[in-house]
Order: structure tokens, then C-alpha cells, then sequence
């Protein structure tokens, strides 16, 4: 694996020299021959690895939707993994394994990231992770991110929104808000970690109270994990990021997002005008919702993401229940030339009005 | 938000309000009396203004409502209302000794689904056209509509105020629905086959329960189905144009044949027809990327898991046509993704008993009287064209029935 692994030995935003389409061949041909059921998918589109020449020719990858995963197991390594359970936003929860060393390549992809981003510090700090507080029963790829984000600095206090009652997760808004309140007053910076929805739900709480406060000097923070069930009350960026610089004090250039998935492990993290540059780890297809052809820059379809990262599980290219799309890197204007990818909402019927005897399976089977 | 008295009240006033419930119920059935005449002017006078674009706030609030004003205006029309009222009122005979009168049922309980957003104010008006006092749990994706409409016509008929209830009250509030439940005479329940279920749980025995249940529509055609592309493409045109989503909206085709070849060779002639029709019908992105999505990972799981079906489809540009080995009357998929299945004539009355409460709608291309007669006697309802399969027209019965007559009571009095 020479080429896969020099890959995650660059900086996330720089020349990899073709390194990229040559990992992916290598590992695409390492899945083909140890994973028959990877094998009967690239037989069934088609692919042999030496079709990959260019990076015009990842488009030829067998792409798995998420959902494939969700519900079987792929796995190519069966010993010496770490499994991972996915999010189970679309369609229920499903397994997917990483080896130990795609597990390295992943944190060396996760320091590059961090250190590009400035998000280690020497400096104690307040956490407040909006999110799940990790315990054994709880093996989701975005409660240990949640988790990972706090050591990015030295944690004075770890303060969950989601813990566990009666087998249960229940949000305790009140309590965050008064945690927030009270670190406010505190020397040491706090930086928040966690879904975006539950933020910007304790955002309003205080702002609902009268509560303004200004968050120690490097406070940050820390988006991951989207809307999910709350994509109805999803705000635009703007009223996020005005939100948080009148009740936090916090400005935009401290509010950092991430955007990756358990099935494409790899870190984006999003720029000073806050679009997320695709990484040197990763490429992104945007394929037509009814052809699955790859559409040019500035179309809307499904998002597809291609890492050459990880051995024990197949997921080197992956169709997700996303729509978006990726526009040249020069549109942003950060100074970054990587194309920048743009989510846009996600697939399903959810949203359907129908008295079709019957549908109410078909709706079900989707539910977002 | 409650709509009680006339008055908008907060949800939190849900428990004292039904608490009060059967005791103001009893009050209005005791001293008031619904004029149905002015209210028919009352709706008339709602139908002018709707017309006139003076609701151009909530018609805009309503997805795709536009292009539905006119058709809405010409239904709620003084003479539509009255042939409704008329259609639902049964005749009296002439019993020697006995006085025969028609009474509204009393308290109807309106348990609507949130699949039009019109419906629940349109459920809450048929009640009213027969005198009722109308109790009604808003479906959770209500968008405030329903209390817009009920509130405008209460602002034209005052006294409509005692007849009207509105709960935003969720389904998981099972206490607060027995509640209704018990104060109602009958409960009119819109929705699928769960809902439904869910209602029969809980209803007091004693109390009358009106379905208006979920179907499913289909074209049954025959094998020179060549001869018949205007039909055809007619059928195509309603497919894509509703989306197959309501209950008239055709789900399956059956091609009278026991020929699976003919069928297989119907399914490619149709996808053009189809591909031609979605080129003029808007898309619903979301929904076409799911459906993509979903049959690309059925095929990769057929693949991986050996399970090779021996059901085929054929893509077209946003559209798709299913040839199912096993003909079943079933929801296709929605927005132009159709099944079709080889079903000859001697097989499609069993067929159609077997799903016989989901009947309602059919079109029949280039088929015998004799095949529409074993529809009709299966249970279907309504024979349309293919074009026209989801339209609505004045005057119509649903589901095999008029509504009002649901909704009235045959008092019989001896002298």
C-alpha cells in the first residue's frame, strides 16, 4: 500500500502528485481480491483497477450507497479491526470496520487537519460537547469525533448535552445554558463541540432568557454531526453565525465546521468563508439524480466520496444520502484551489403527501 | 393552537377546554340549530373572495395551491354546494302513520390526515353542511391553514362559532383523543391502513367510526395495446402530472395477457410514452434521488446476496417501468416509476377482491364492457379516462358513497 500510504502523509491541501487516483487503484485491487462481494459490484459496473489512469477516471470506481452498508456487512478484514457504528439517519444503523492501519492514516489525516486549522492549544479549556456522552453502549462514529475534538486542547470540564436516561438520550438545554453562563465568567476559553441543531438551540434558549454573555478570549466553535431530525429548523449559516457573535460573543472566524461520515472518514473542515474545500484525502462526484452520470461544477446531485483509506471495509467510494454541489475552488475566493462542495439537503420522500394505499411502508423504509 | 368559541387559544388551554367539552357540546345540540342555508352563503361568500384572490397569503402557503384556486372556487359555488348538500340527503318515504326527518348526527369527531392540506377544513365543512358540530385533531404537518379557513368562515357566520373545535393535539396525546372521542357521535377518520387501526383501538365501542381510507388506482389494458398510444399516453400524462400520489392516482398497470413477453415488450413501449410525458412535469429532487438511490442498492444487494429477482426494470430519464413477474396491486414508487404486471382477464377479478377495501379508481384502455362490469363488481368505484383519473368533478361520490349521508341522522316519529 506505497501510494496509500504516502497519501495521508500530505498536508490536507496540497499537490499529491497523482498519488491519489494511484492509492485508489491499489486499493481498489487489494478489495477485488479479498472481498467477493466488493469483486461481484466492480464485475457488475464494469471496473478493473487499471482503468484508473486519471483523475478523470475515479468517476469509473464502483460507488456503494451508505444504505448497502447499513444492512450488510462488507467487511474485507474480518480480524484486527475496530468497528464503528454508523449514524442511522437514513434507514438504521450499520457497522463499518477500519483496520489498524487506516486507523493511523486516519489520525495523521486528523492532525494535518487540526494543526492546518490552528485547533491545538497548550491552554485549558471548558468543553461543551453537544452531543452524547460516550459510554460503552455507545459506538457511534460521531460520538467518538465529539469525544476526539476535546483533546485538541486540555480538558478542564467536559459538559454532554445528550446523556443517557433509562436507556434513553434526552437533551438538557437548561442545564448546558447555566453551564455556558457559568464558564463565561471563567478565565479559561470554552470551546463547543457538536450537532449544529442542539447549538443553536441553546443559542436562542439564551437569547430567549436575555442572556448575552462574551465567551473567554479563543473560545471556539466546533460544528460536526448536521441537523438530522431537526433539517426543519435548520438555519442559514448567516443567522448562525449572527446568533452566536450576539449571544456568545464569539465572531465568525472562531465558529469552525466539520463535515465527514463514519462511511468516508476523512475530516473537512470549512474555510474563512466557511465552504468546505475538498482535502487531498478525498474527492467528490456529483452524479445526476436520474442517470448517475457525473455532472460538471455547479449542478446539483447526489454526493459521492471517494478515500483510498481504509482496508477492512470497502468504502473507497461511497454514494450518500446527500444532494449537493461542488463549485471550483477559485469561486471562494480563500485562496484555497480545491473545488469547495456545498450541501445542499438530502434525499427522500419524507417530505411526501400522499393517500396512496400502501405508502406509508414505502415512506417508512426512507424516513430521514 | 385551539380553535374553540370562536376564540384562538393556546395549547396549553387543551385540558380545560376538553374538560368542558361534552358539557358545551350538549348546550349548542340543546339550543342552537345550524342554518345549512346561510351557511351555504357563507361558503359562497368564502368560494368569491377565494376567487377574487383575496387569500393570496394562505393559498401561497399552501405548495402548488395555486393552480388548484379556480378549481376549489367553481367546487365550493353555490350550485356545487347545494347539489352536495342535496346528493347526501336521502329520500323520505311516505309512512302511513310515521314522520319521517332528517337530524344531523350531533358531534362528529374529524380525525384528519395530513396528505392534502385542504382536508381537514374541507372534513370540518361537510359536517357543518349537515348541521354537526365538528370536533377535529389537526394532523402534525398542519401549516395553520386549517384554522385560517375555519376562522374566515366563522368571521362570515358568527354563530358558526359553537359548531367548530380545533386541536393541534398530537397522536401520542391518546388521553386527550379518547376524550374527543367520547364527546363525538361519529368519528370520520382520513388516513392509511395505521391510523385507522389506531382509532379502532381507542373509539368507544358504542361509537361510529366513518373510514375515508387510503387506495390505490390502476389501468388494466389490453394486448393490442399498440393501438391505443393516445390512451396510453394520456395514462402516461396522469402518472406524471399527479405523481401518483393520491388515491386515484394510478399505481399498476395490467396488461390482459398471460403472455409475459407481451407484457415485457408493453413495458418498453410505455417508457417512451412515459420519458415524453415527464419532459412537461416539474420534479421533486429529493424524492427522484431516493428512488435512484433505492434501486441502485437493490441491485447491488441483489447482486452481493445472490438474490437475483426475477422482476426487470427499465430506466428512462426520471421514469421507470417495472415488470413484476407476480401481478399485485401494490404503490409503485411514485413520480413516474410504474409496475406493470401480465394479468389475463380470467385473473383480475381475484386479484381485485384480494385488495377489495383499497379499491376506487380504474381506467380501462381498449377493454370490453364485460371487464368494466367484473371491476365495478370487484369494488371499484370510479372508471375514469387516463388523463383523468385524478380528477375531481361536482357532484361525485367517494369511495362508493356520498359523505353527507354519513353525517345525517333518518329520525322516524310515530303520530
Amino acid at each position: 500500500m506505497r501510494y496509500v500510504g504516502r497519501l495521508f502523509n500530505k498536508k490536507p491541501y496540497g499537490k499529491d502528485g497523482g498519488d491519489f487516483v494511484k492509492a485508489a487503484a491499489e486499493l481498489t485491487a487489494y478489495h477485488i481480491r479479498k472481498n467477493k462481494k466488493y469483486k461481484i459490484t466492480a464485475d457488475q459496473s464494469g471496473f478493473t483497477p487499471d482503468m484508473l489512469k486519471s483523475e478523470e477516471d475515479l468517476c469509473k470506481l464502483p460507488f456503494i450507497p451508505t444504505a448497502v452498508f447499513k444492512r450488510n456487512r462488507l467487511f474485507t478484514e474480518k480480524h484486527f479491526t475496530v468497528k464503528v457504528t454508523t449514524s442511522g439517519t437514513s434507514g438504521g444503523a450499520g457497522e463499518i470496520a477500519f483496520d489498524i492501519p487506516g486507523l493511523f492514516r486516519a489520525l495523521k489525516m486528523s492532525l494535518h487537519t487540526f494543526a492546518y486549522k490552528r485547533l491545538f492549544s497548550p491552554r485549558l479549556t471548558n468543553y461543551i460537547v453537544f452531543g452524547y456522552k460516550p459510554d460503552r453502549k455507545n459506538r457511534t462514529g460521531v460520538s467518538k469525533t465529539a469525544f476526539g475534538a476535546t483533546l485538541f486542547a486540555p480538558a478542564l470540564h467536559r459538559t454532554y448535552a445528550l446523556t443517557r436516561v433509562d436507556g434513553k438520550y434526552t437533551a438538557d438545554l437548561q442545564k448546558i445554558c447555566d453551564k455556558i453562563v457559568e464558564y463565561s465568567k471563567k478565565k479559561h476559553p470554552v470551546r463547543f463541540m457538536g450537532f449544529p441543531s442542539y447549538t443553536y438551540f441553546a443559542i436562542k434558549l439564551l437569547e430567549d432568557r436575555g442572556v448575552n454573555v462574551k465567551l473567554p478570549e479563543g473560545s471556539k466553535i466546533m460544528l460536526a454531526g448536521g441537523w438530522k431530525q431537526y433539517y426543519k429548523e435548520q438555519v442559514d449559516k448567516e443567522e448562525f453565525y449572527s446568533a452566536a457573535r450576539r449571544v456568545l460573543g464569539v465572531a465568525d472566524k472562531d465558529i469552525i465546521e466539520f463535515f465527514g461520515a463514519v462511511e468516508h472518514p476523512v475530516i473537512y473542515c470549512d474555510c474563512e468563508n466557511h465552504h468546505f474545500h475538498v482535502p487531498s484525502y478525498s474527492r467528490v462526484i456529483i452524479r445526476d439524480v436520474q442517470t448517475l452520470e457525473p455532472l460538471p461544477y455547479g449542478r446539483v446531485g447526489l454526493v459521492e466520496l471517494i478515500t483510498p483509506m481504509i482496508k477492512a471495509t470497502p468504502i473507497t467510494a461511497v454514494m450518500t444520502d446527500d444532494l449537493g454541489i461542488l463549485h471550483p475552488g477559485g469561486e471562494c475566493g480563500c485562496g484555497l484551489d480545491q473545488p469547495y462542495l456545498e450541501i445542499v439537503g438530502r434525499v427522500g420522500l419524507k417530505d411526501v403527501k400522499t393517500c396512496a394505499a400502501g405508502a406509508a411502508e414505502l415512506l417508512k423504509e426512507v424516513k430521514l | 393552537m385551539i380553535l374553540a368559541h370562536g376564540r384562538i387559544y393556546d395549547t396549553s388551554y387543551q385540558n380545560e377546554i376538553l374538560g368542558a367539552l361534552e358539557a358545551d357540546t350538549n348546550d349548542t345540540l340543546v339550543n342552537k340549530t345550524l342554518d345549512v342555508n346561510k351557511l351555504t352563503d357563507a361558503v359562497i361568500t368564502v368560494a368569491e373572495k377565494l376567487k377574487n384572490g383575496e387569500y393570496s397569503d394562505i393559498i401561497s402557503a399552501v405548495e402548488g395551491a395555486e393552480k388548484y384556486v379556480q378549481k376549489a372556487a367553481d367546487l365550493l359555488s353555490g350550485e356545487n354546494v347545494r347539489r352536495a348538500v342535496r346528493s347526501g340527503a336521502p329520500e323520505i318515504p311516505d309512512l302511513p302513520g310515521i314522520d319521517t326527518k332528517i337530524y344531523p348526527v350531533g358531534v362528529l369527531f374529524h380525525i384528519a390526515a395530513g396528505n392534502i392540506d385542504v382536508l381537514p377544513a374541507y372534513s370540518v365543512l361537510e359536517g357543518l353542511l349537515c348541521g354537526n358540530i365538528n370536533v377535529l385533531k389537526l394532523p402534525s404537518q398542519d401549516n395553520g391553514i386549517t384554522v385560517r379557513i375555519l376562522s374566515e368562515l366563522i368571521g362570515v357566520m358568527p354563530e358558526l362559532a359553537d359548531f367548530i373545535y380545533v386541536f393541534d393535539t398530537p397522536s401520542s396525546d391518546l388521553a386527550a383523543m379518547v376524550r374527543m372521542a367520547e364527546a363525538a357521535d361519529k368519528i370520520i377518520v382520513w388516513g392509511g391502513d395505521e391510523a385507522v387501526a389506531a382509532v379502532r383501538r381507542f373509539a368507544p365501542p358504542c361509537t361510529d367510526i366513518v373510514v375515508w381510507g387510503h387506495k390505490t388506482g390502476f389501468a388494466y389494458v389490453c394486448e393490442d395495446y399498440a393501438s391505443y398510444e393516445e390512451e396510453l399516453y394520456g395514462l402516461a400524462k396522469h402518472i406524471t402530472a399527479t405523481g401518483q400520489l393520491f388515491c386515484s392516482s394510478c399505481q399498476r398497470i395490467f396488461v390482459n395477457t398471460s403472455d409475459c413477453k407481451i407484457a415485457e415488450s408493453f413495458c418498453v413501449y410505455f417508457l417512451r410514452l412515459l420519458e415524453k410525458a415527464k419532459e412537461d412535469s416539474a420534479n421533486d429532487i429529493g424524492a427522484e434521488a431516493e428512488l435512484t438511490l433505492r434501486k441502485l442498492t437493490a441491485n447491488i444487494e441483489n447482486a452481493i446476496n445472490g438474490a437475483e429477482s426475477a422482476d426487470k426494470t427499465y430506466y428512462g430519464r426520471g421514469t421507470s417501468v417495472t415488470l413484476y413477474e407476480k401481478p399485485e396491486l401494490a404503490v409503485s414508487g411514485f413520480y413516474g416509476n410504474i409496475g406493470v404486471s401480465a394479468l389475463p382477464e380470467e385473473e383480475l377479478f381475484g386479484l381485485l377482491r384480494g385488495k377489495k377495501g383499497y379499491l376506487q379508481t380504474a381506467c380501462l384502455i381498449g377493454c370490453t364492457d364485460k371487464i368494466k362490469e367484473l371491476a365495478l363488481r370487484a369494488g371499484v368505484c370510479r372508471v375514469m379516462k387516463p388523463e383523468d383519473m385524478s380528477e375531481v368533478f361536482p357532484g361525485e361520490g367517494h369511495d362508493g358513497e356520498y359523505e353527507l349521508q354519513r353525517y345525517r341522522r333518518i329520525v322516524n316519529i310515530q303520530r
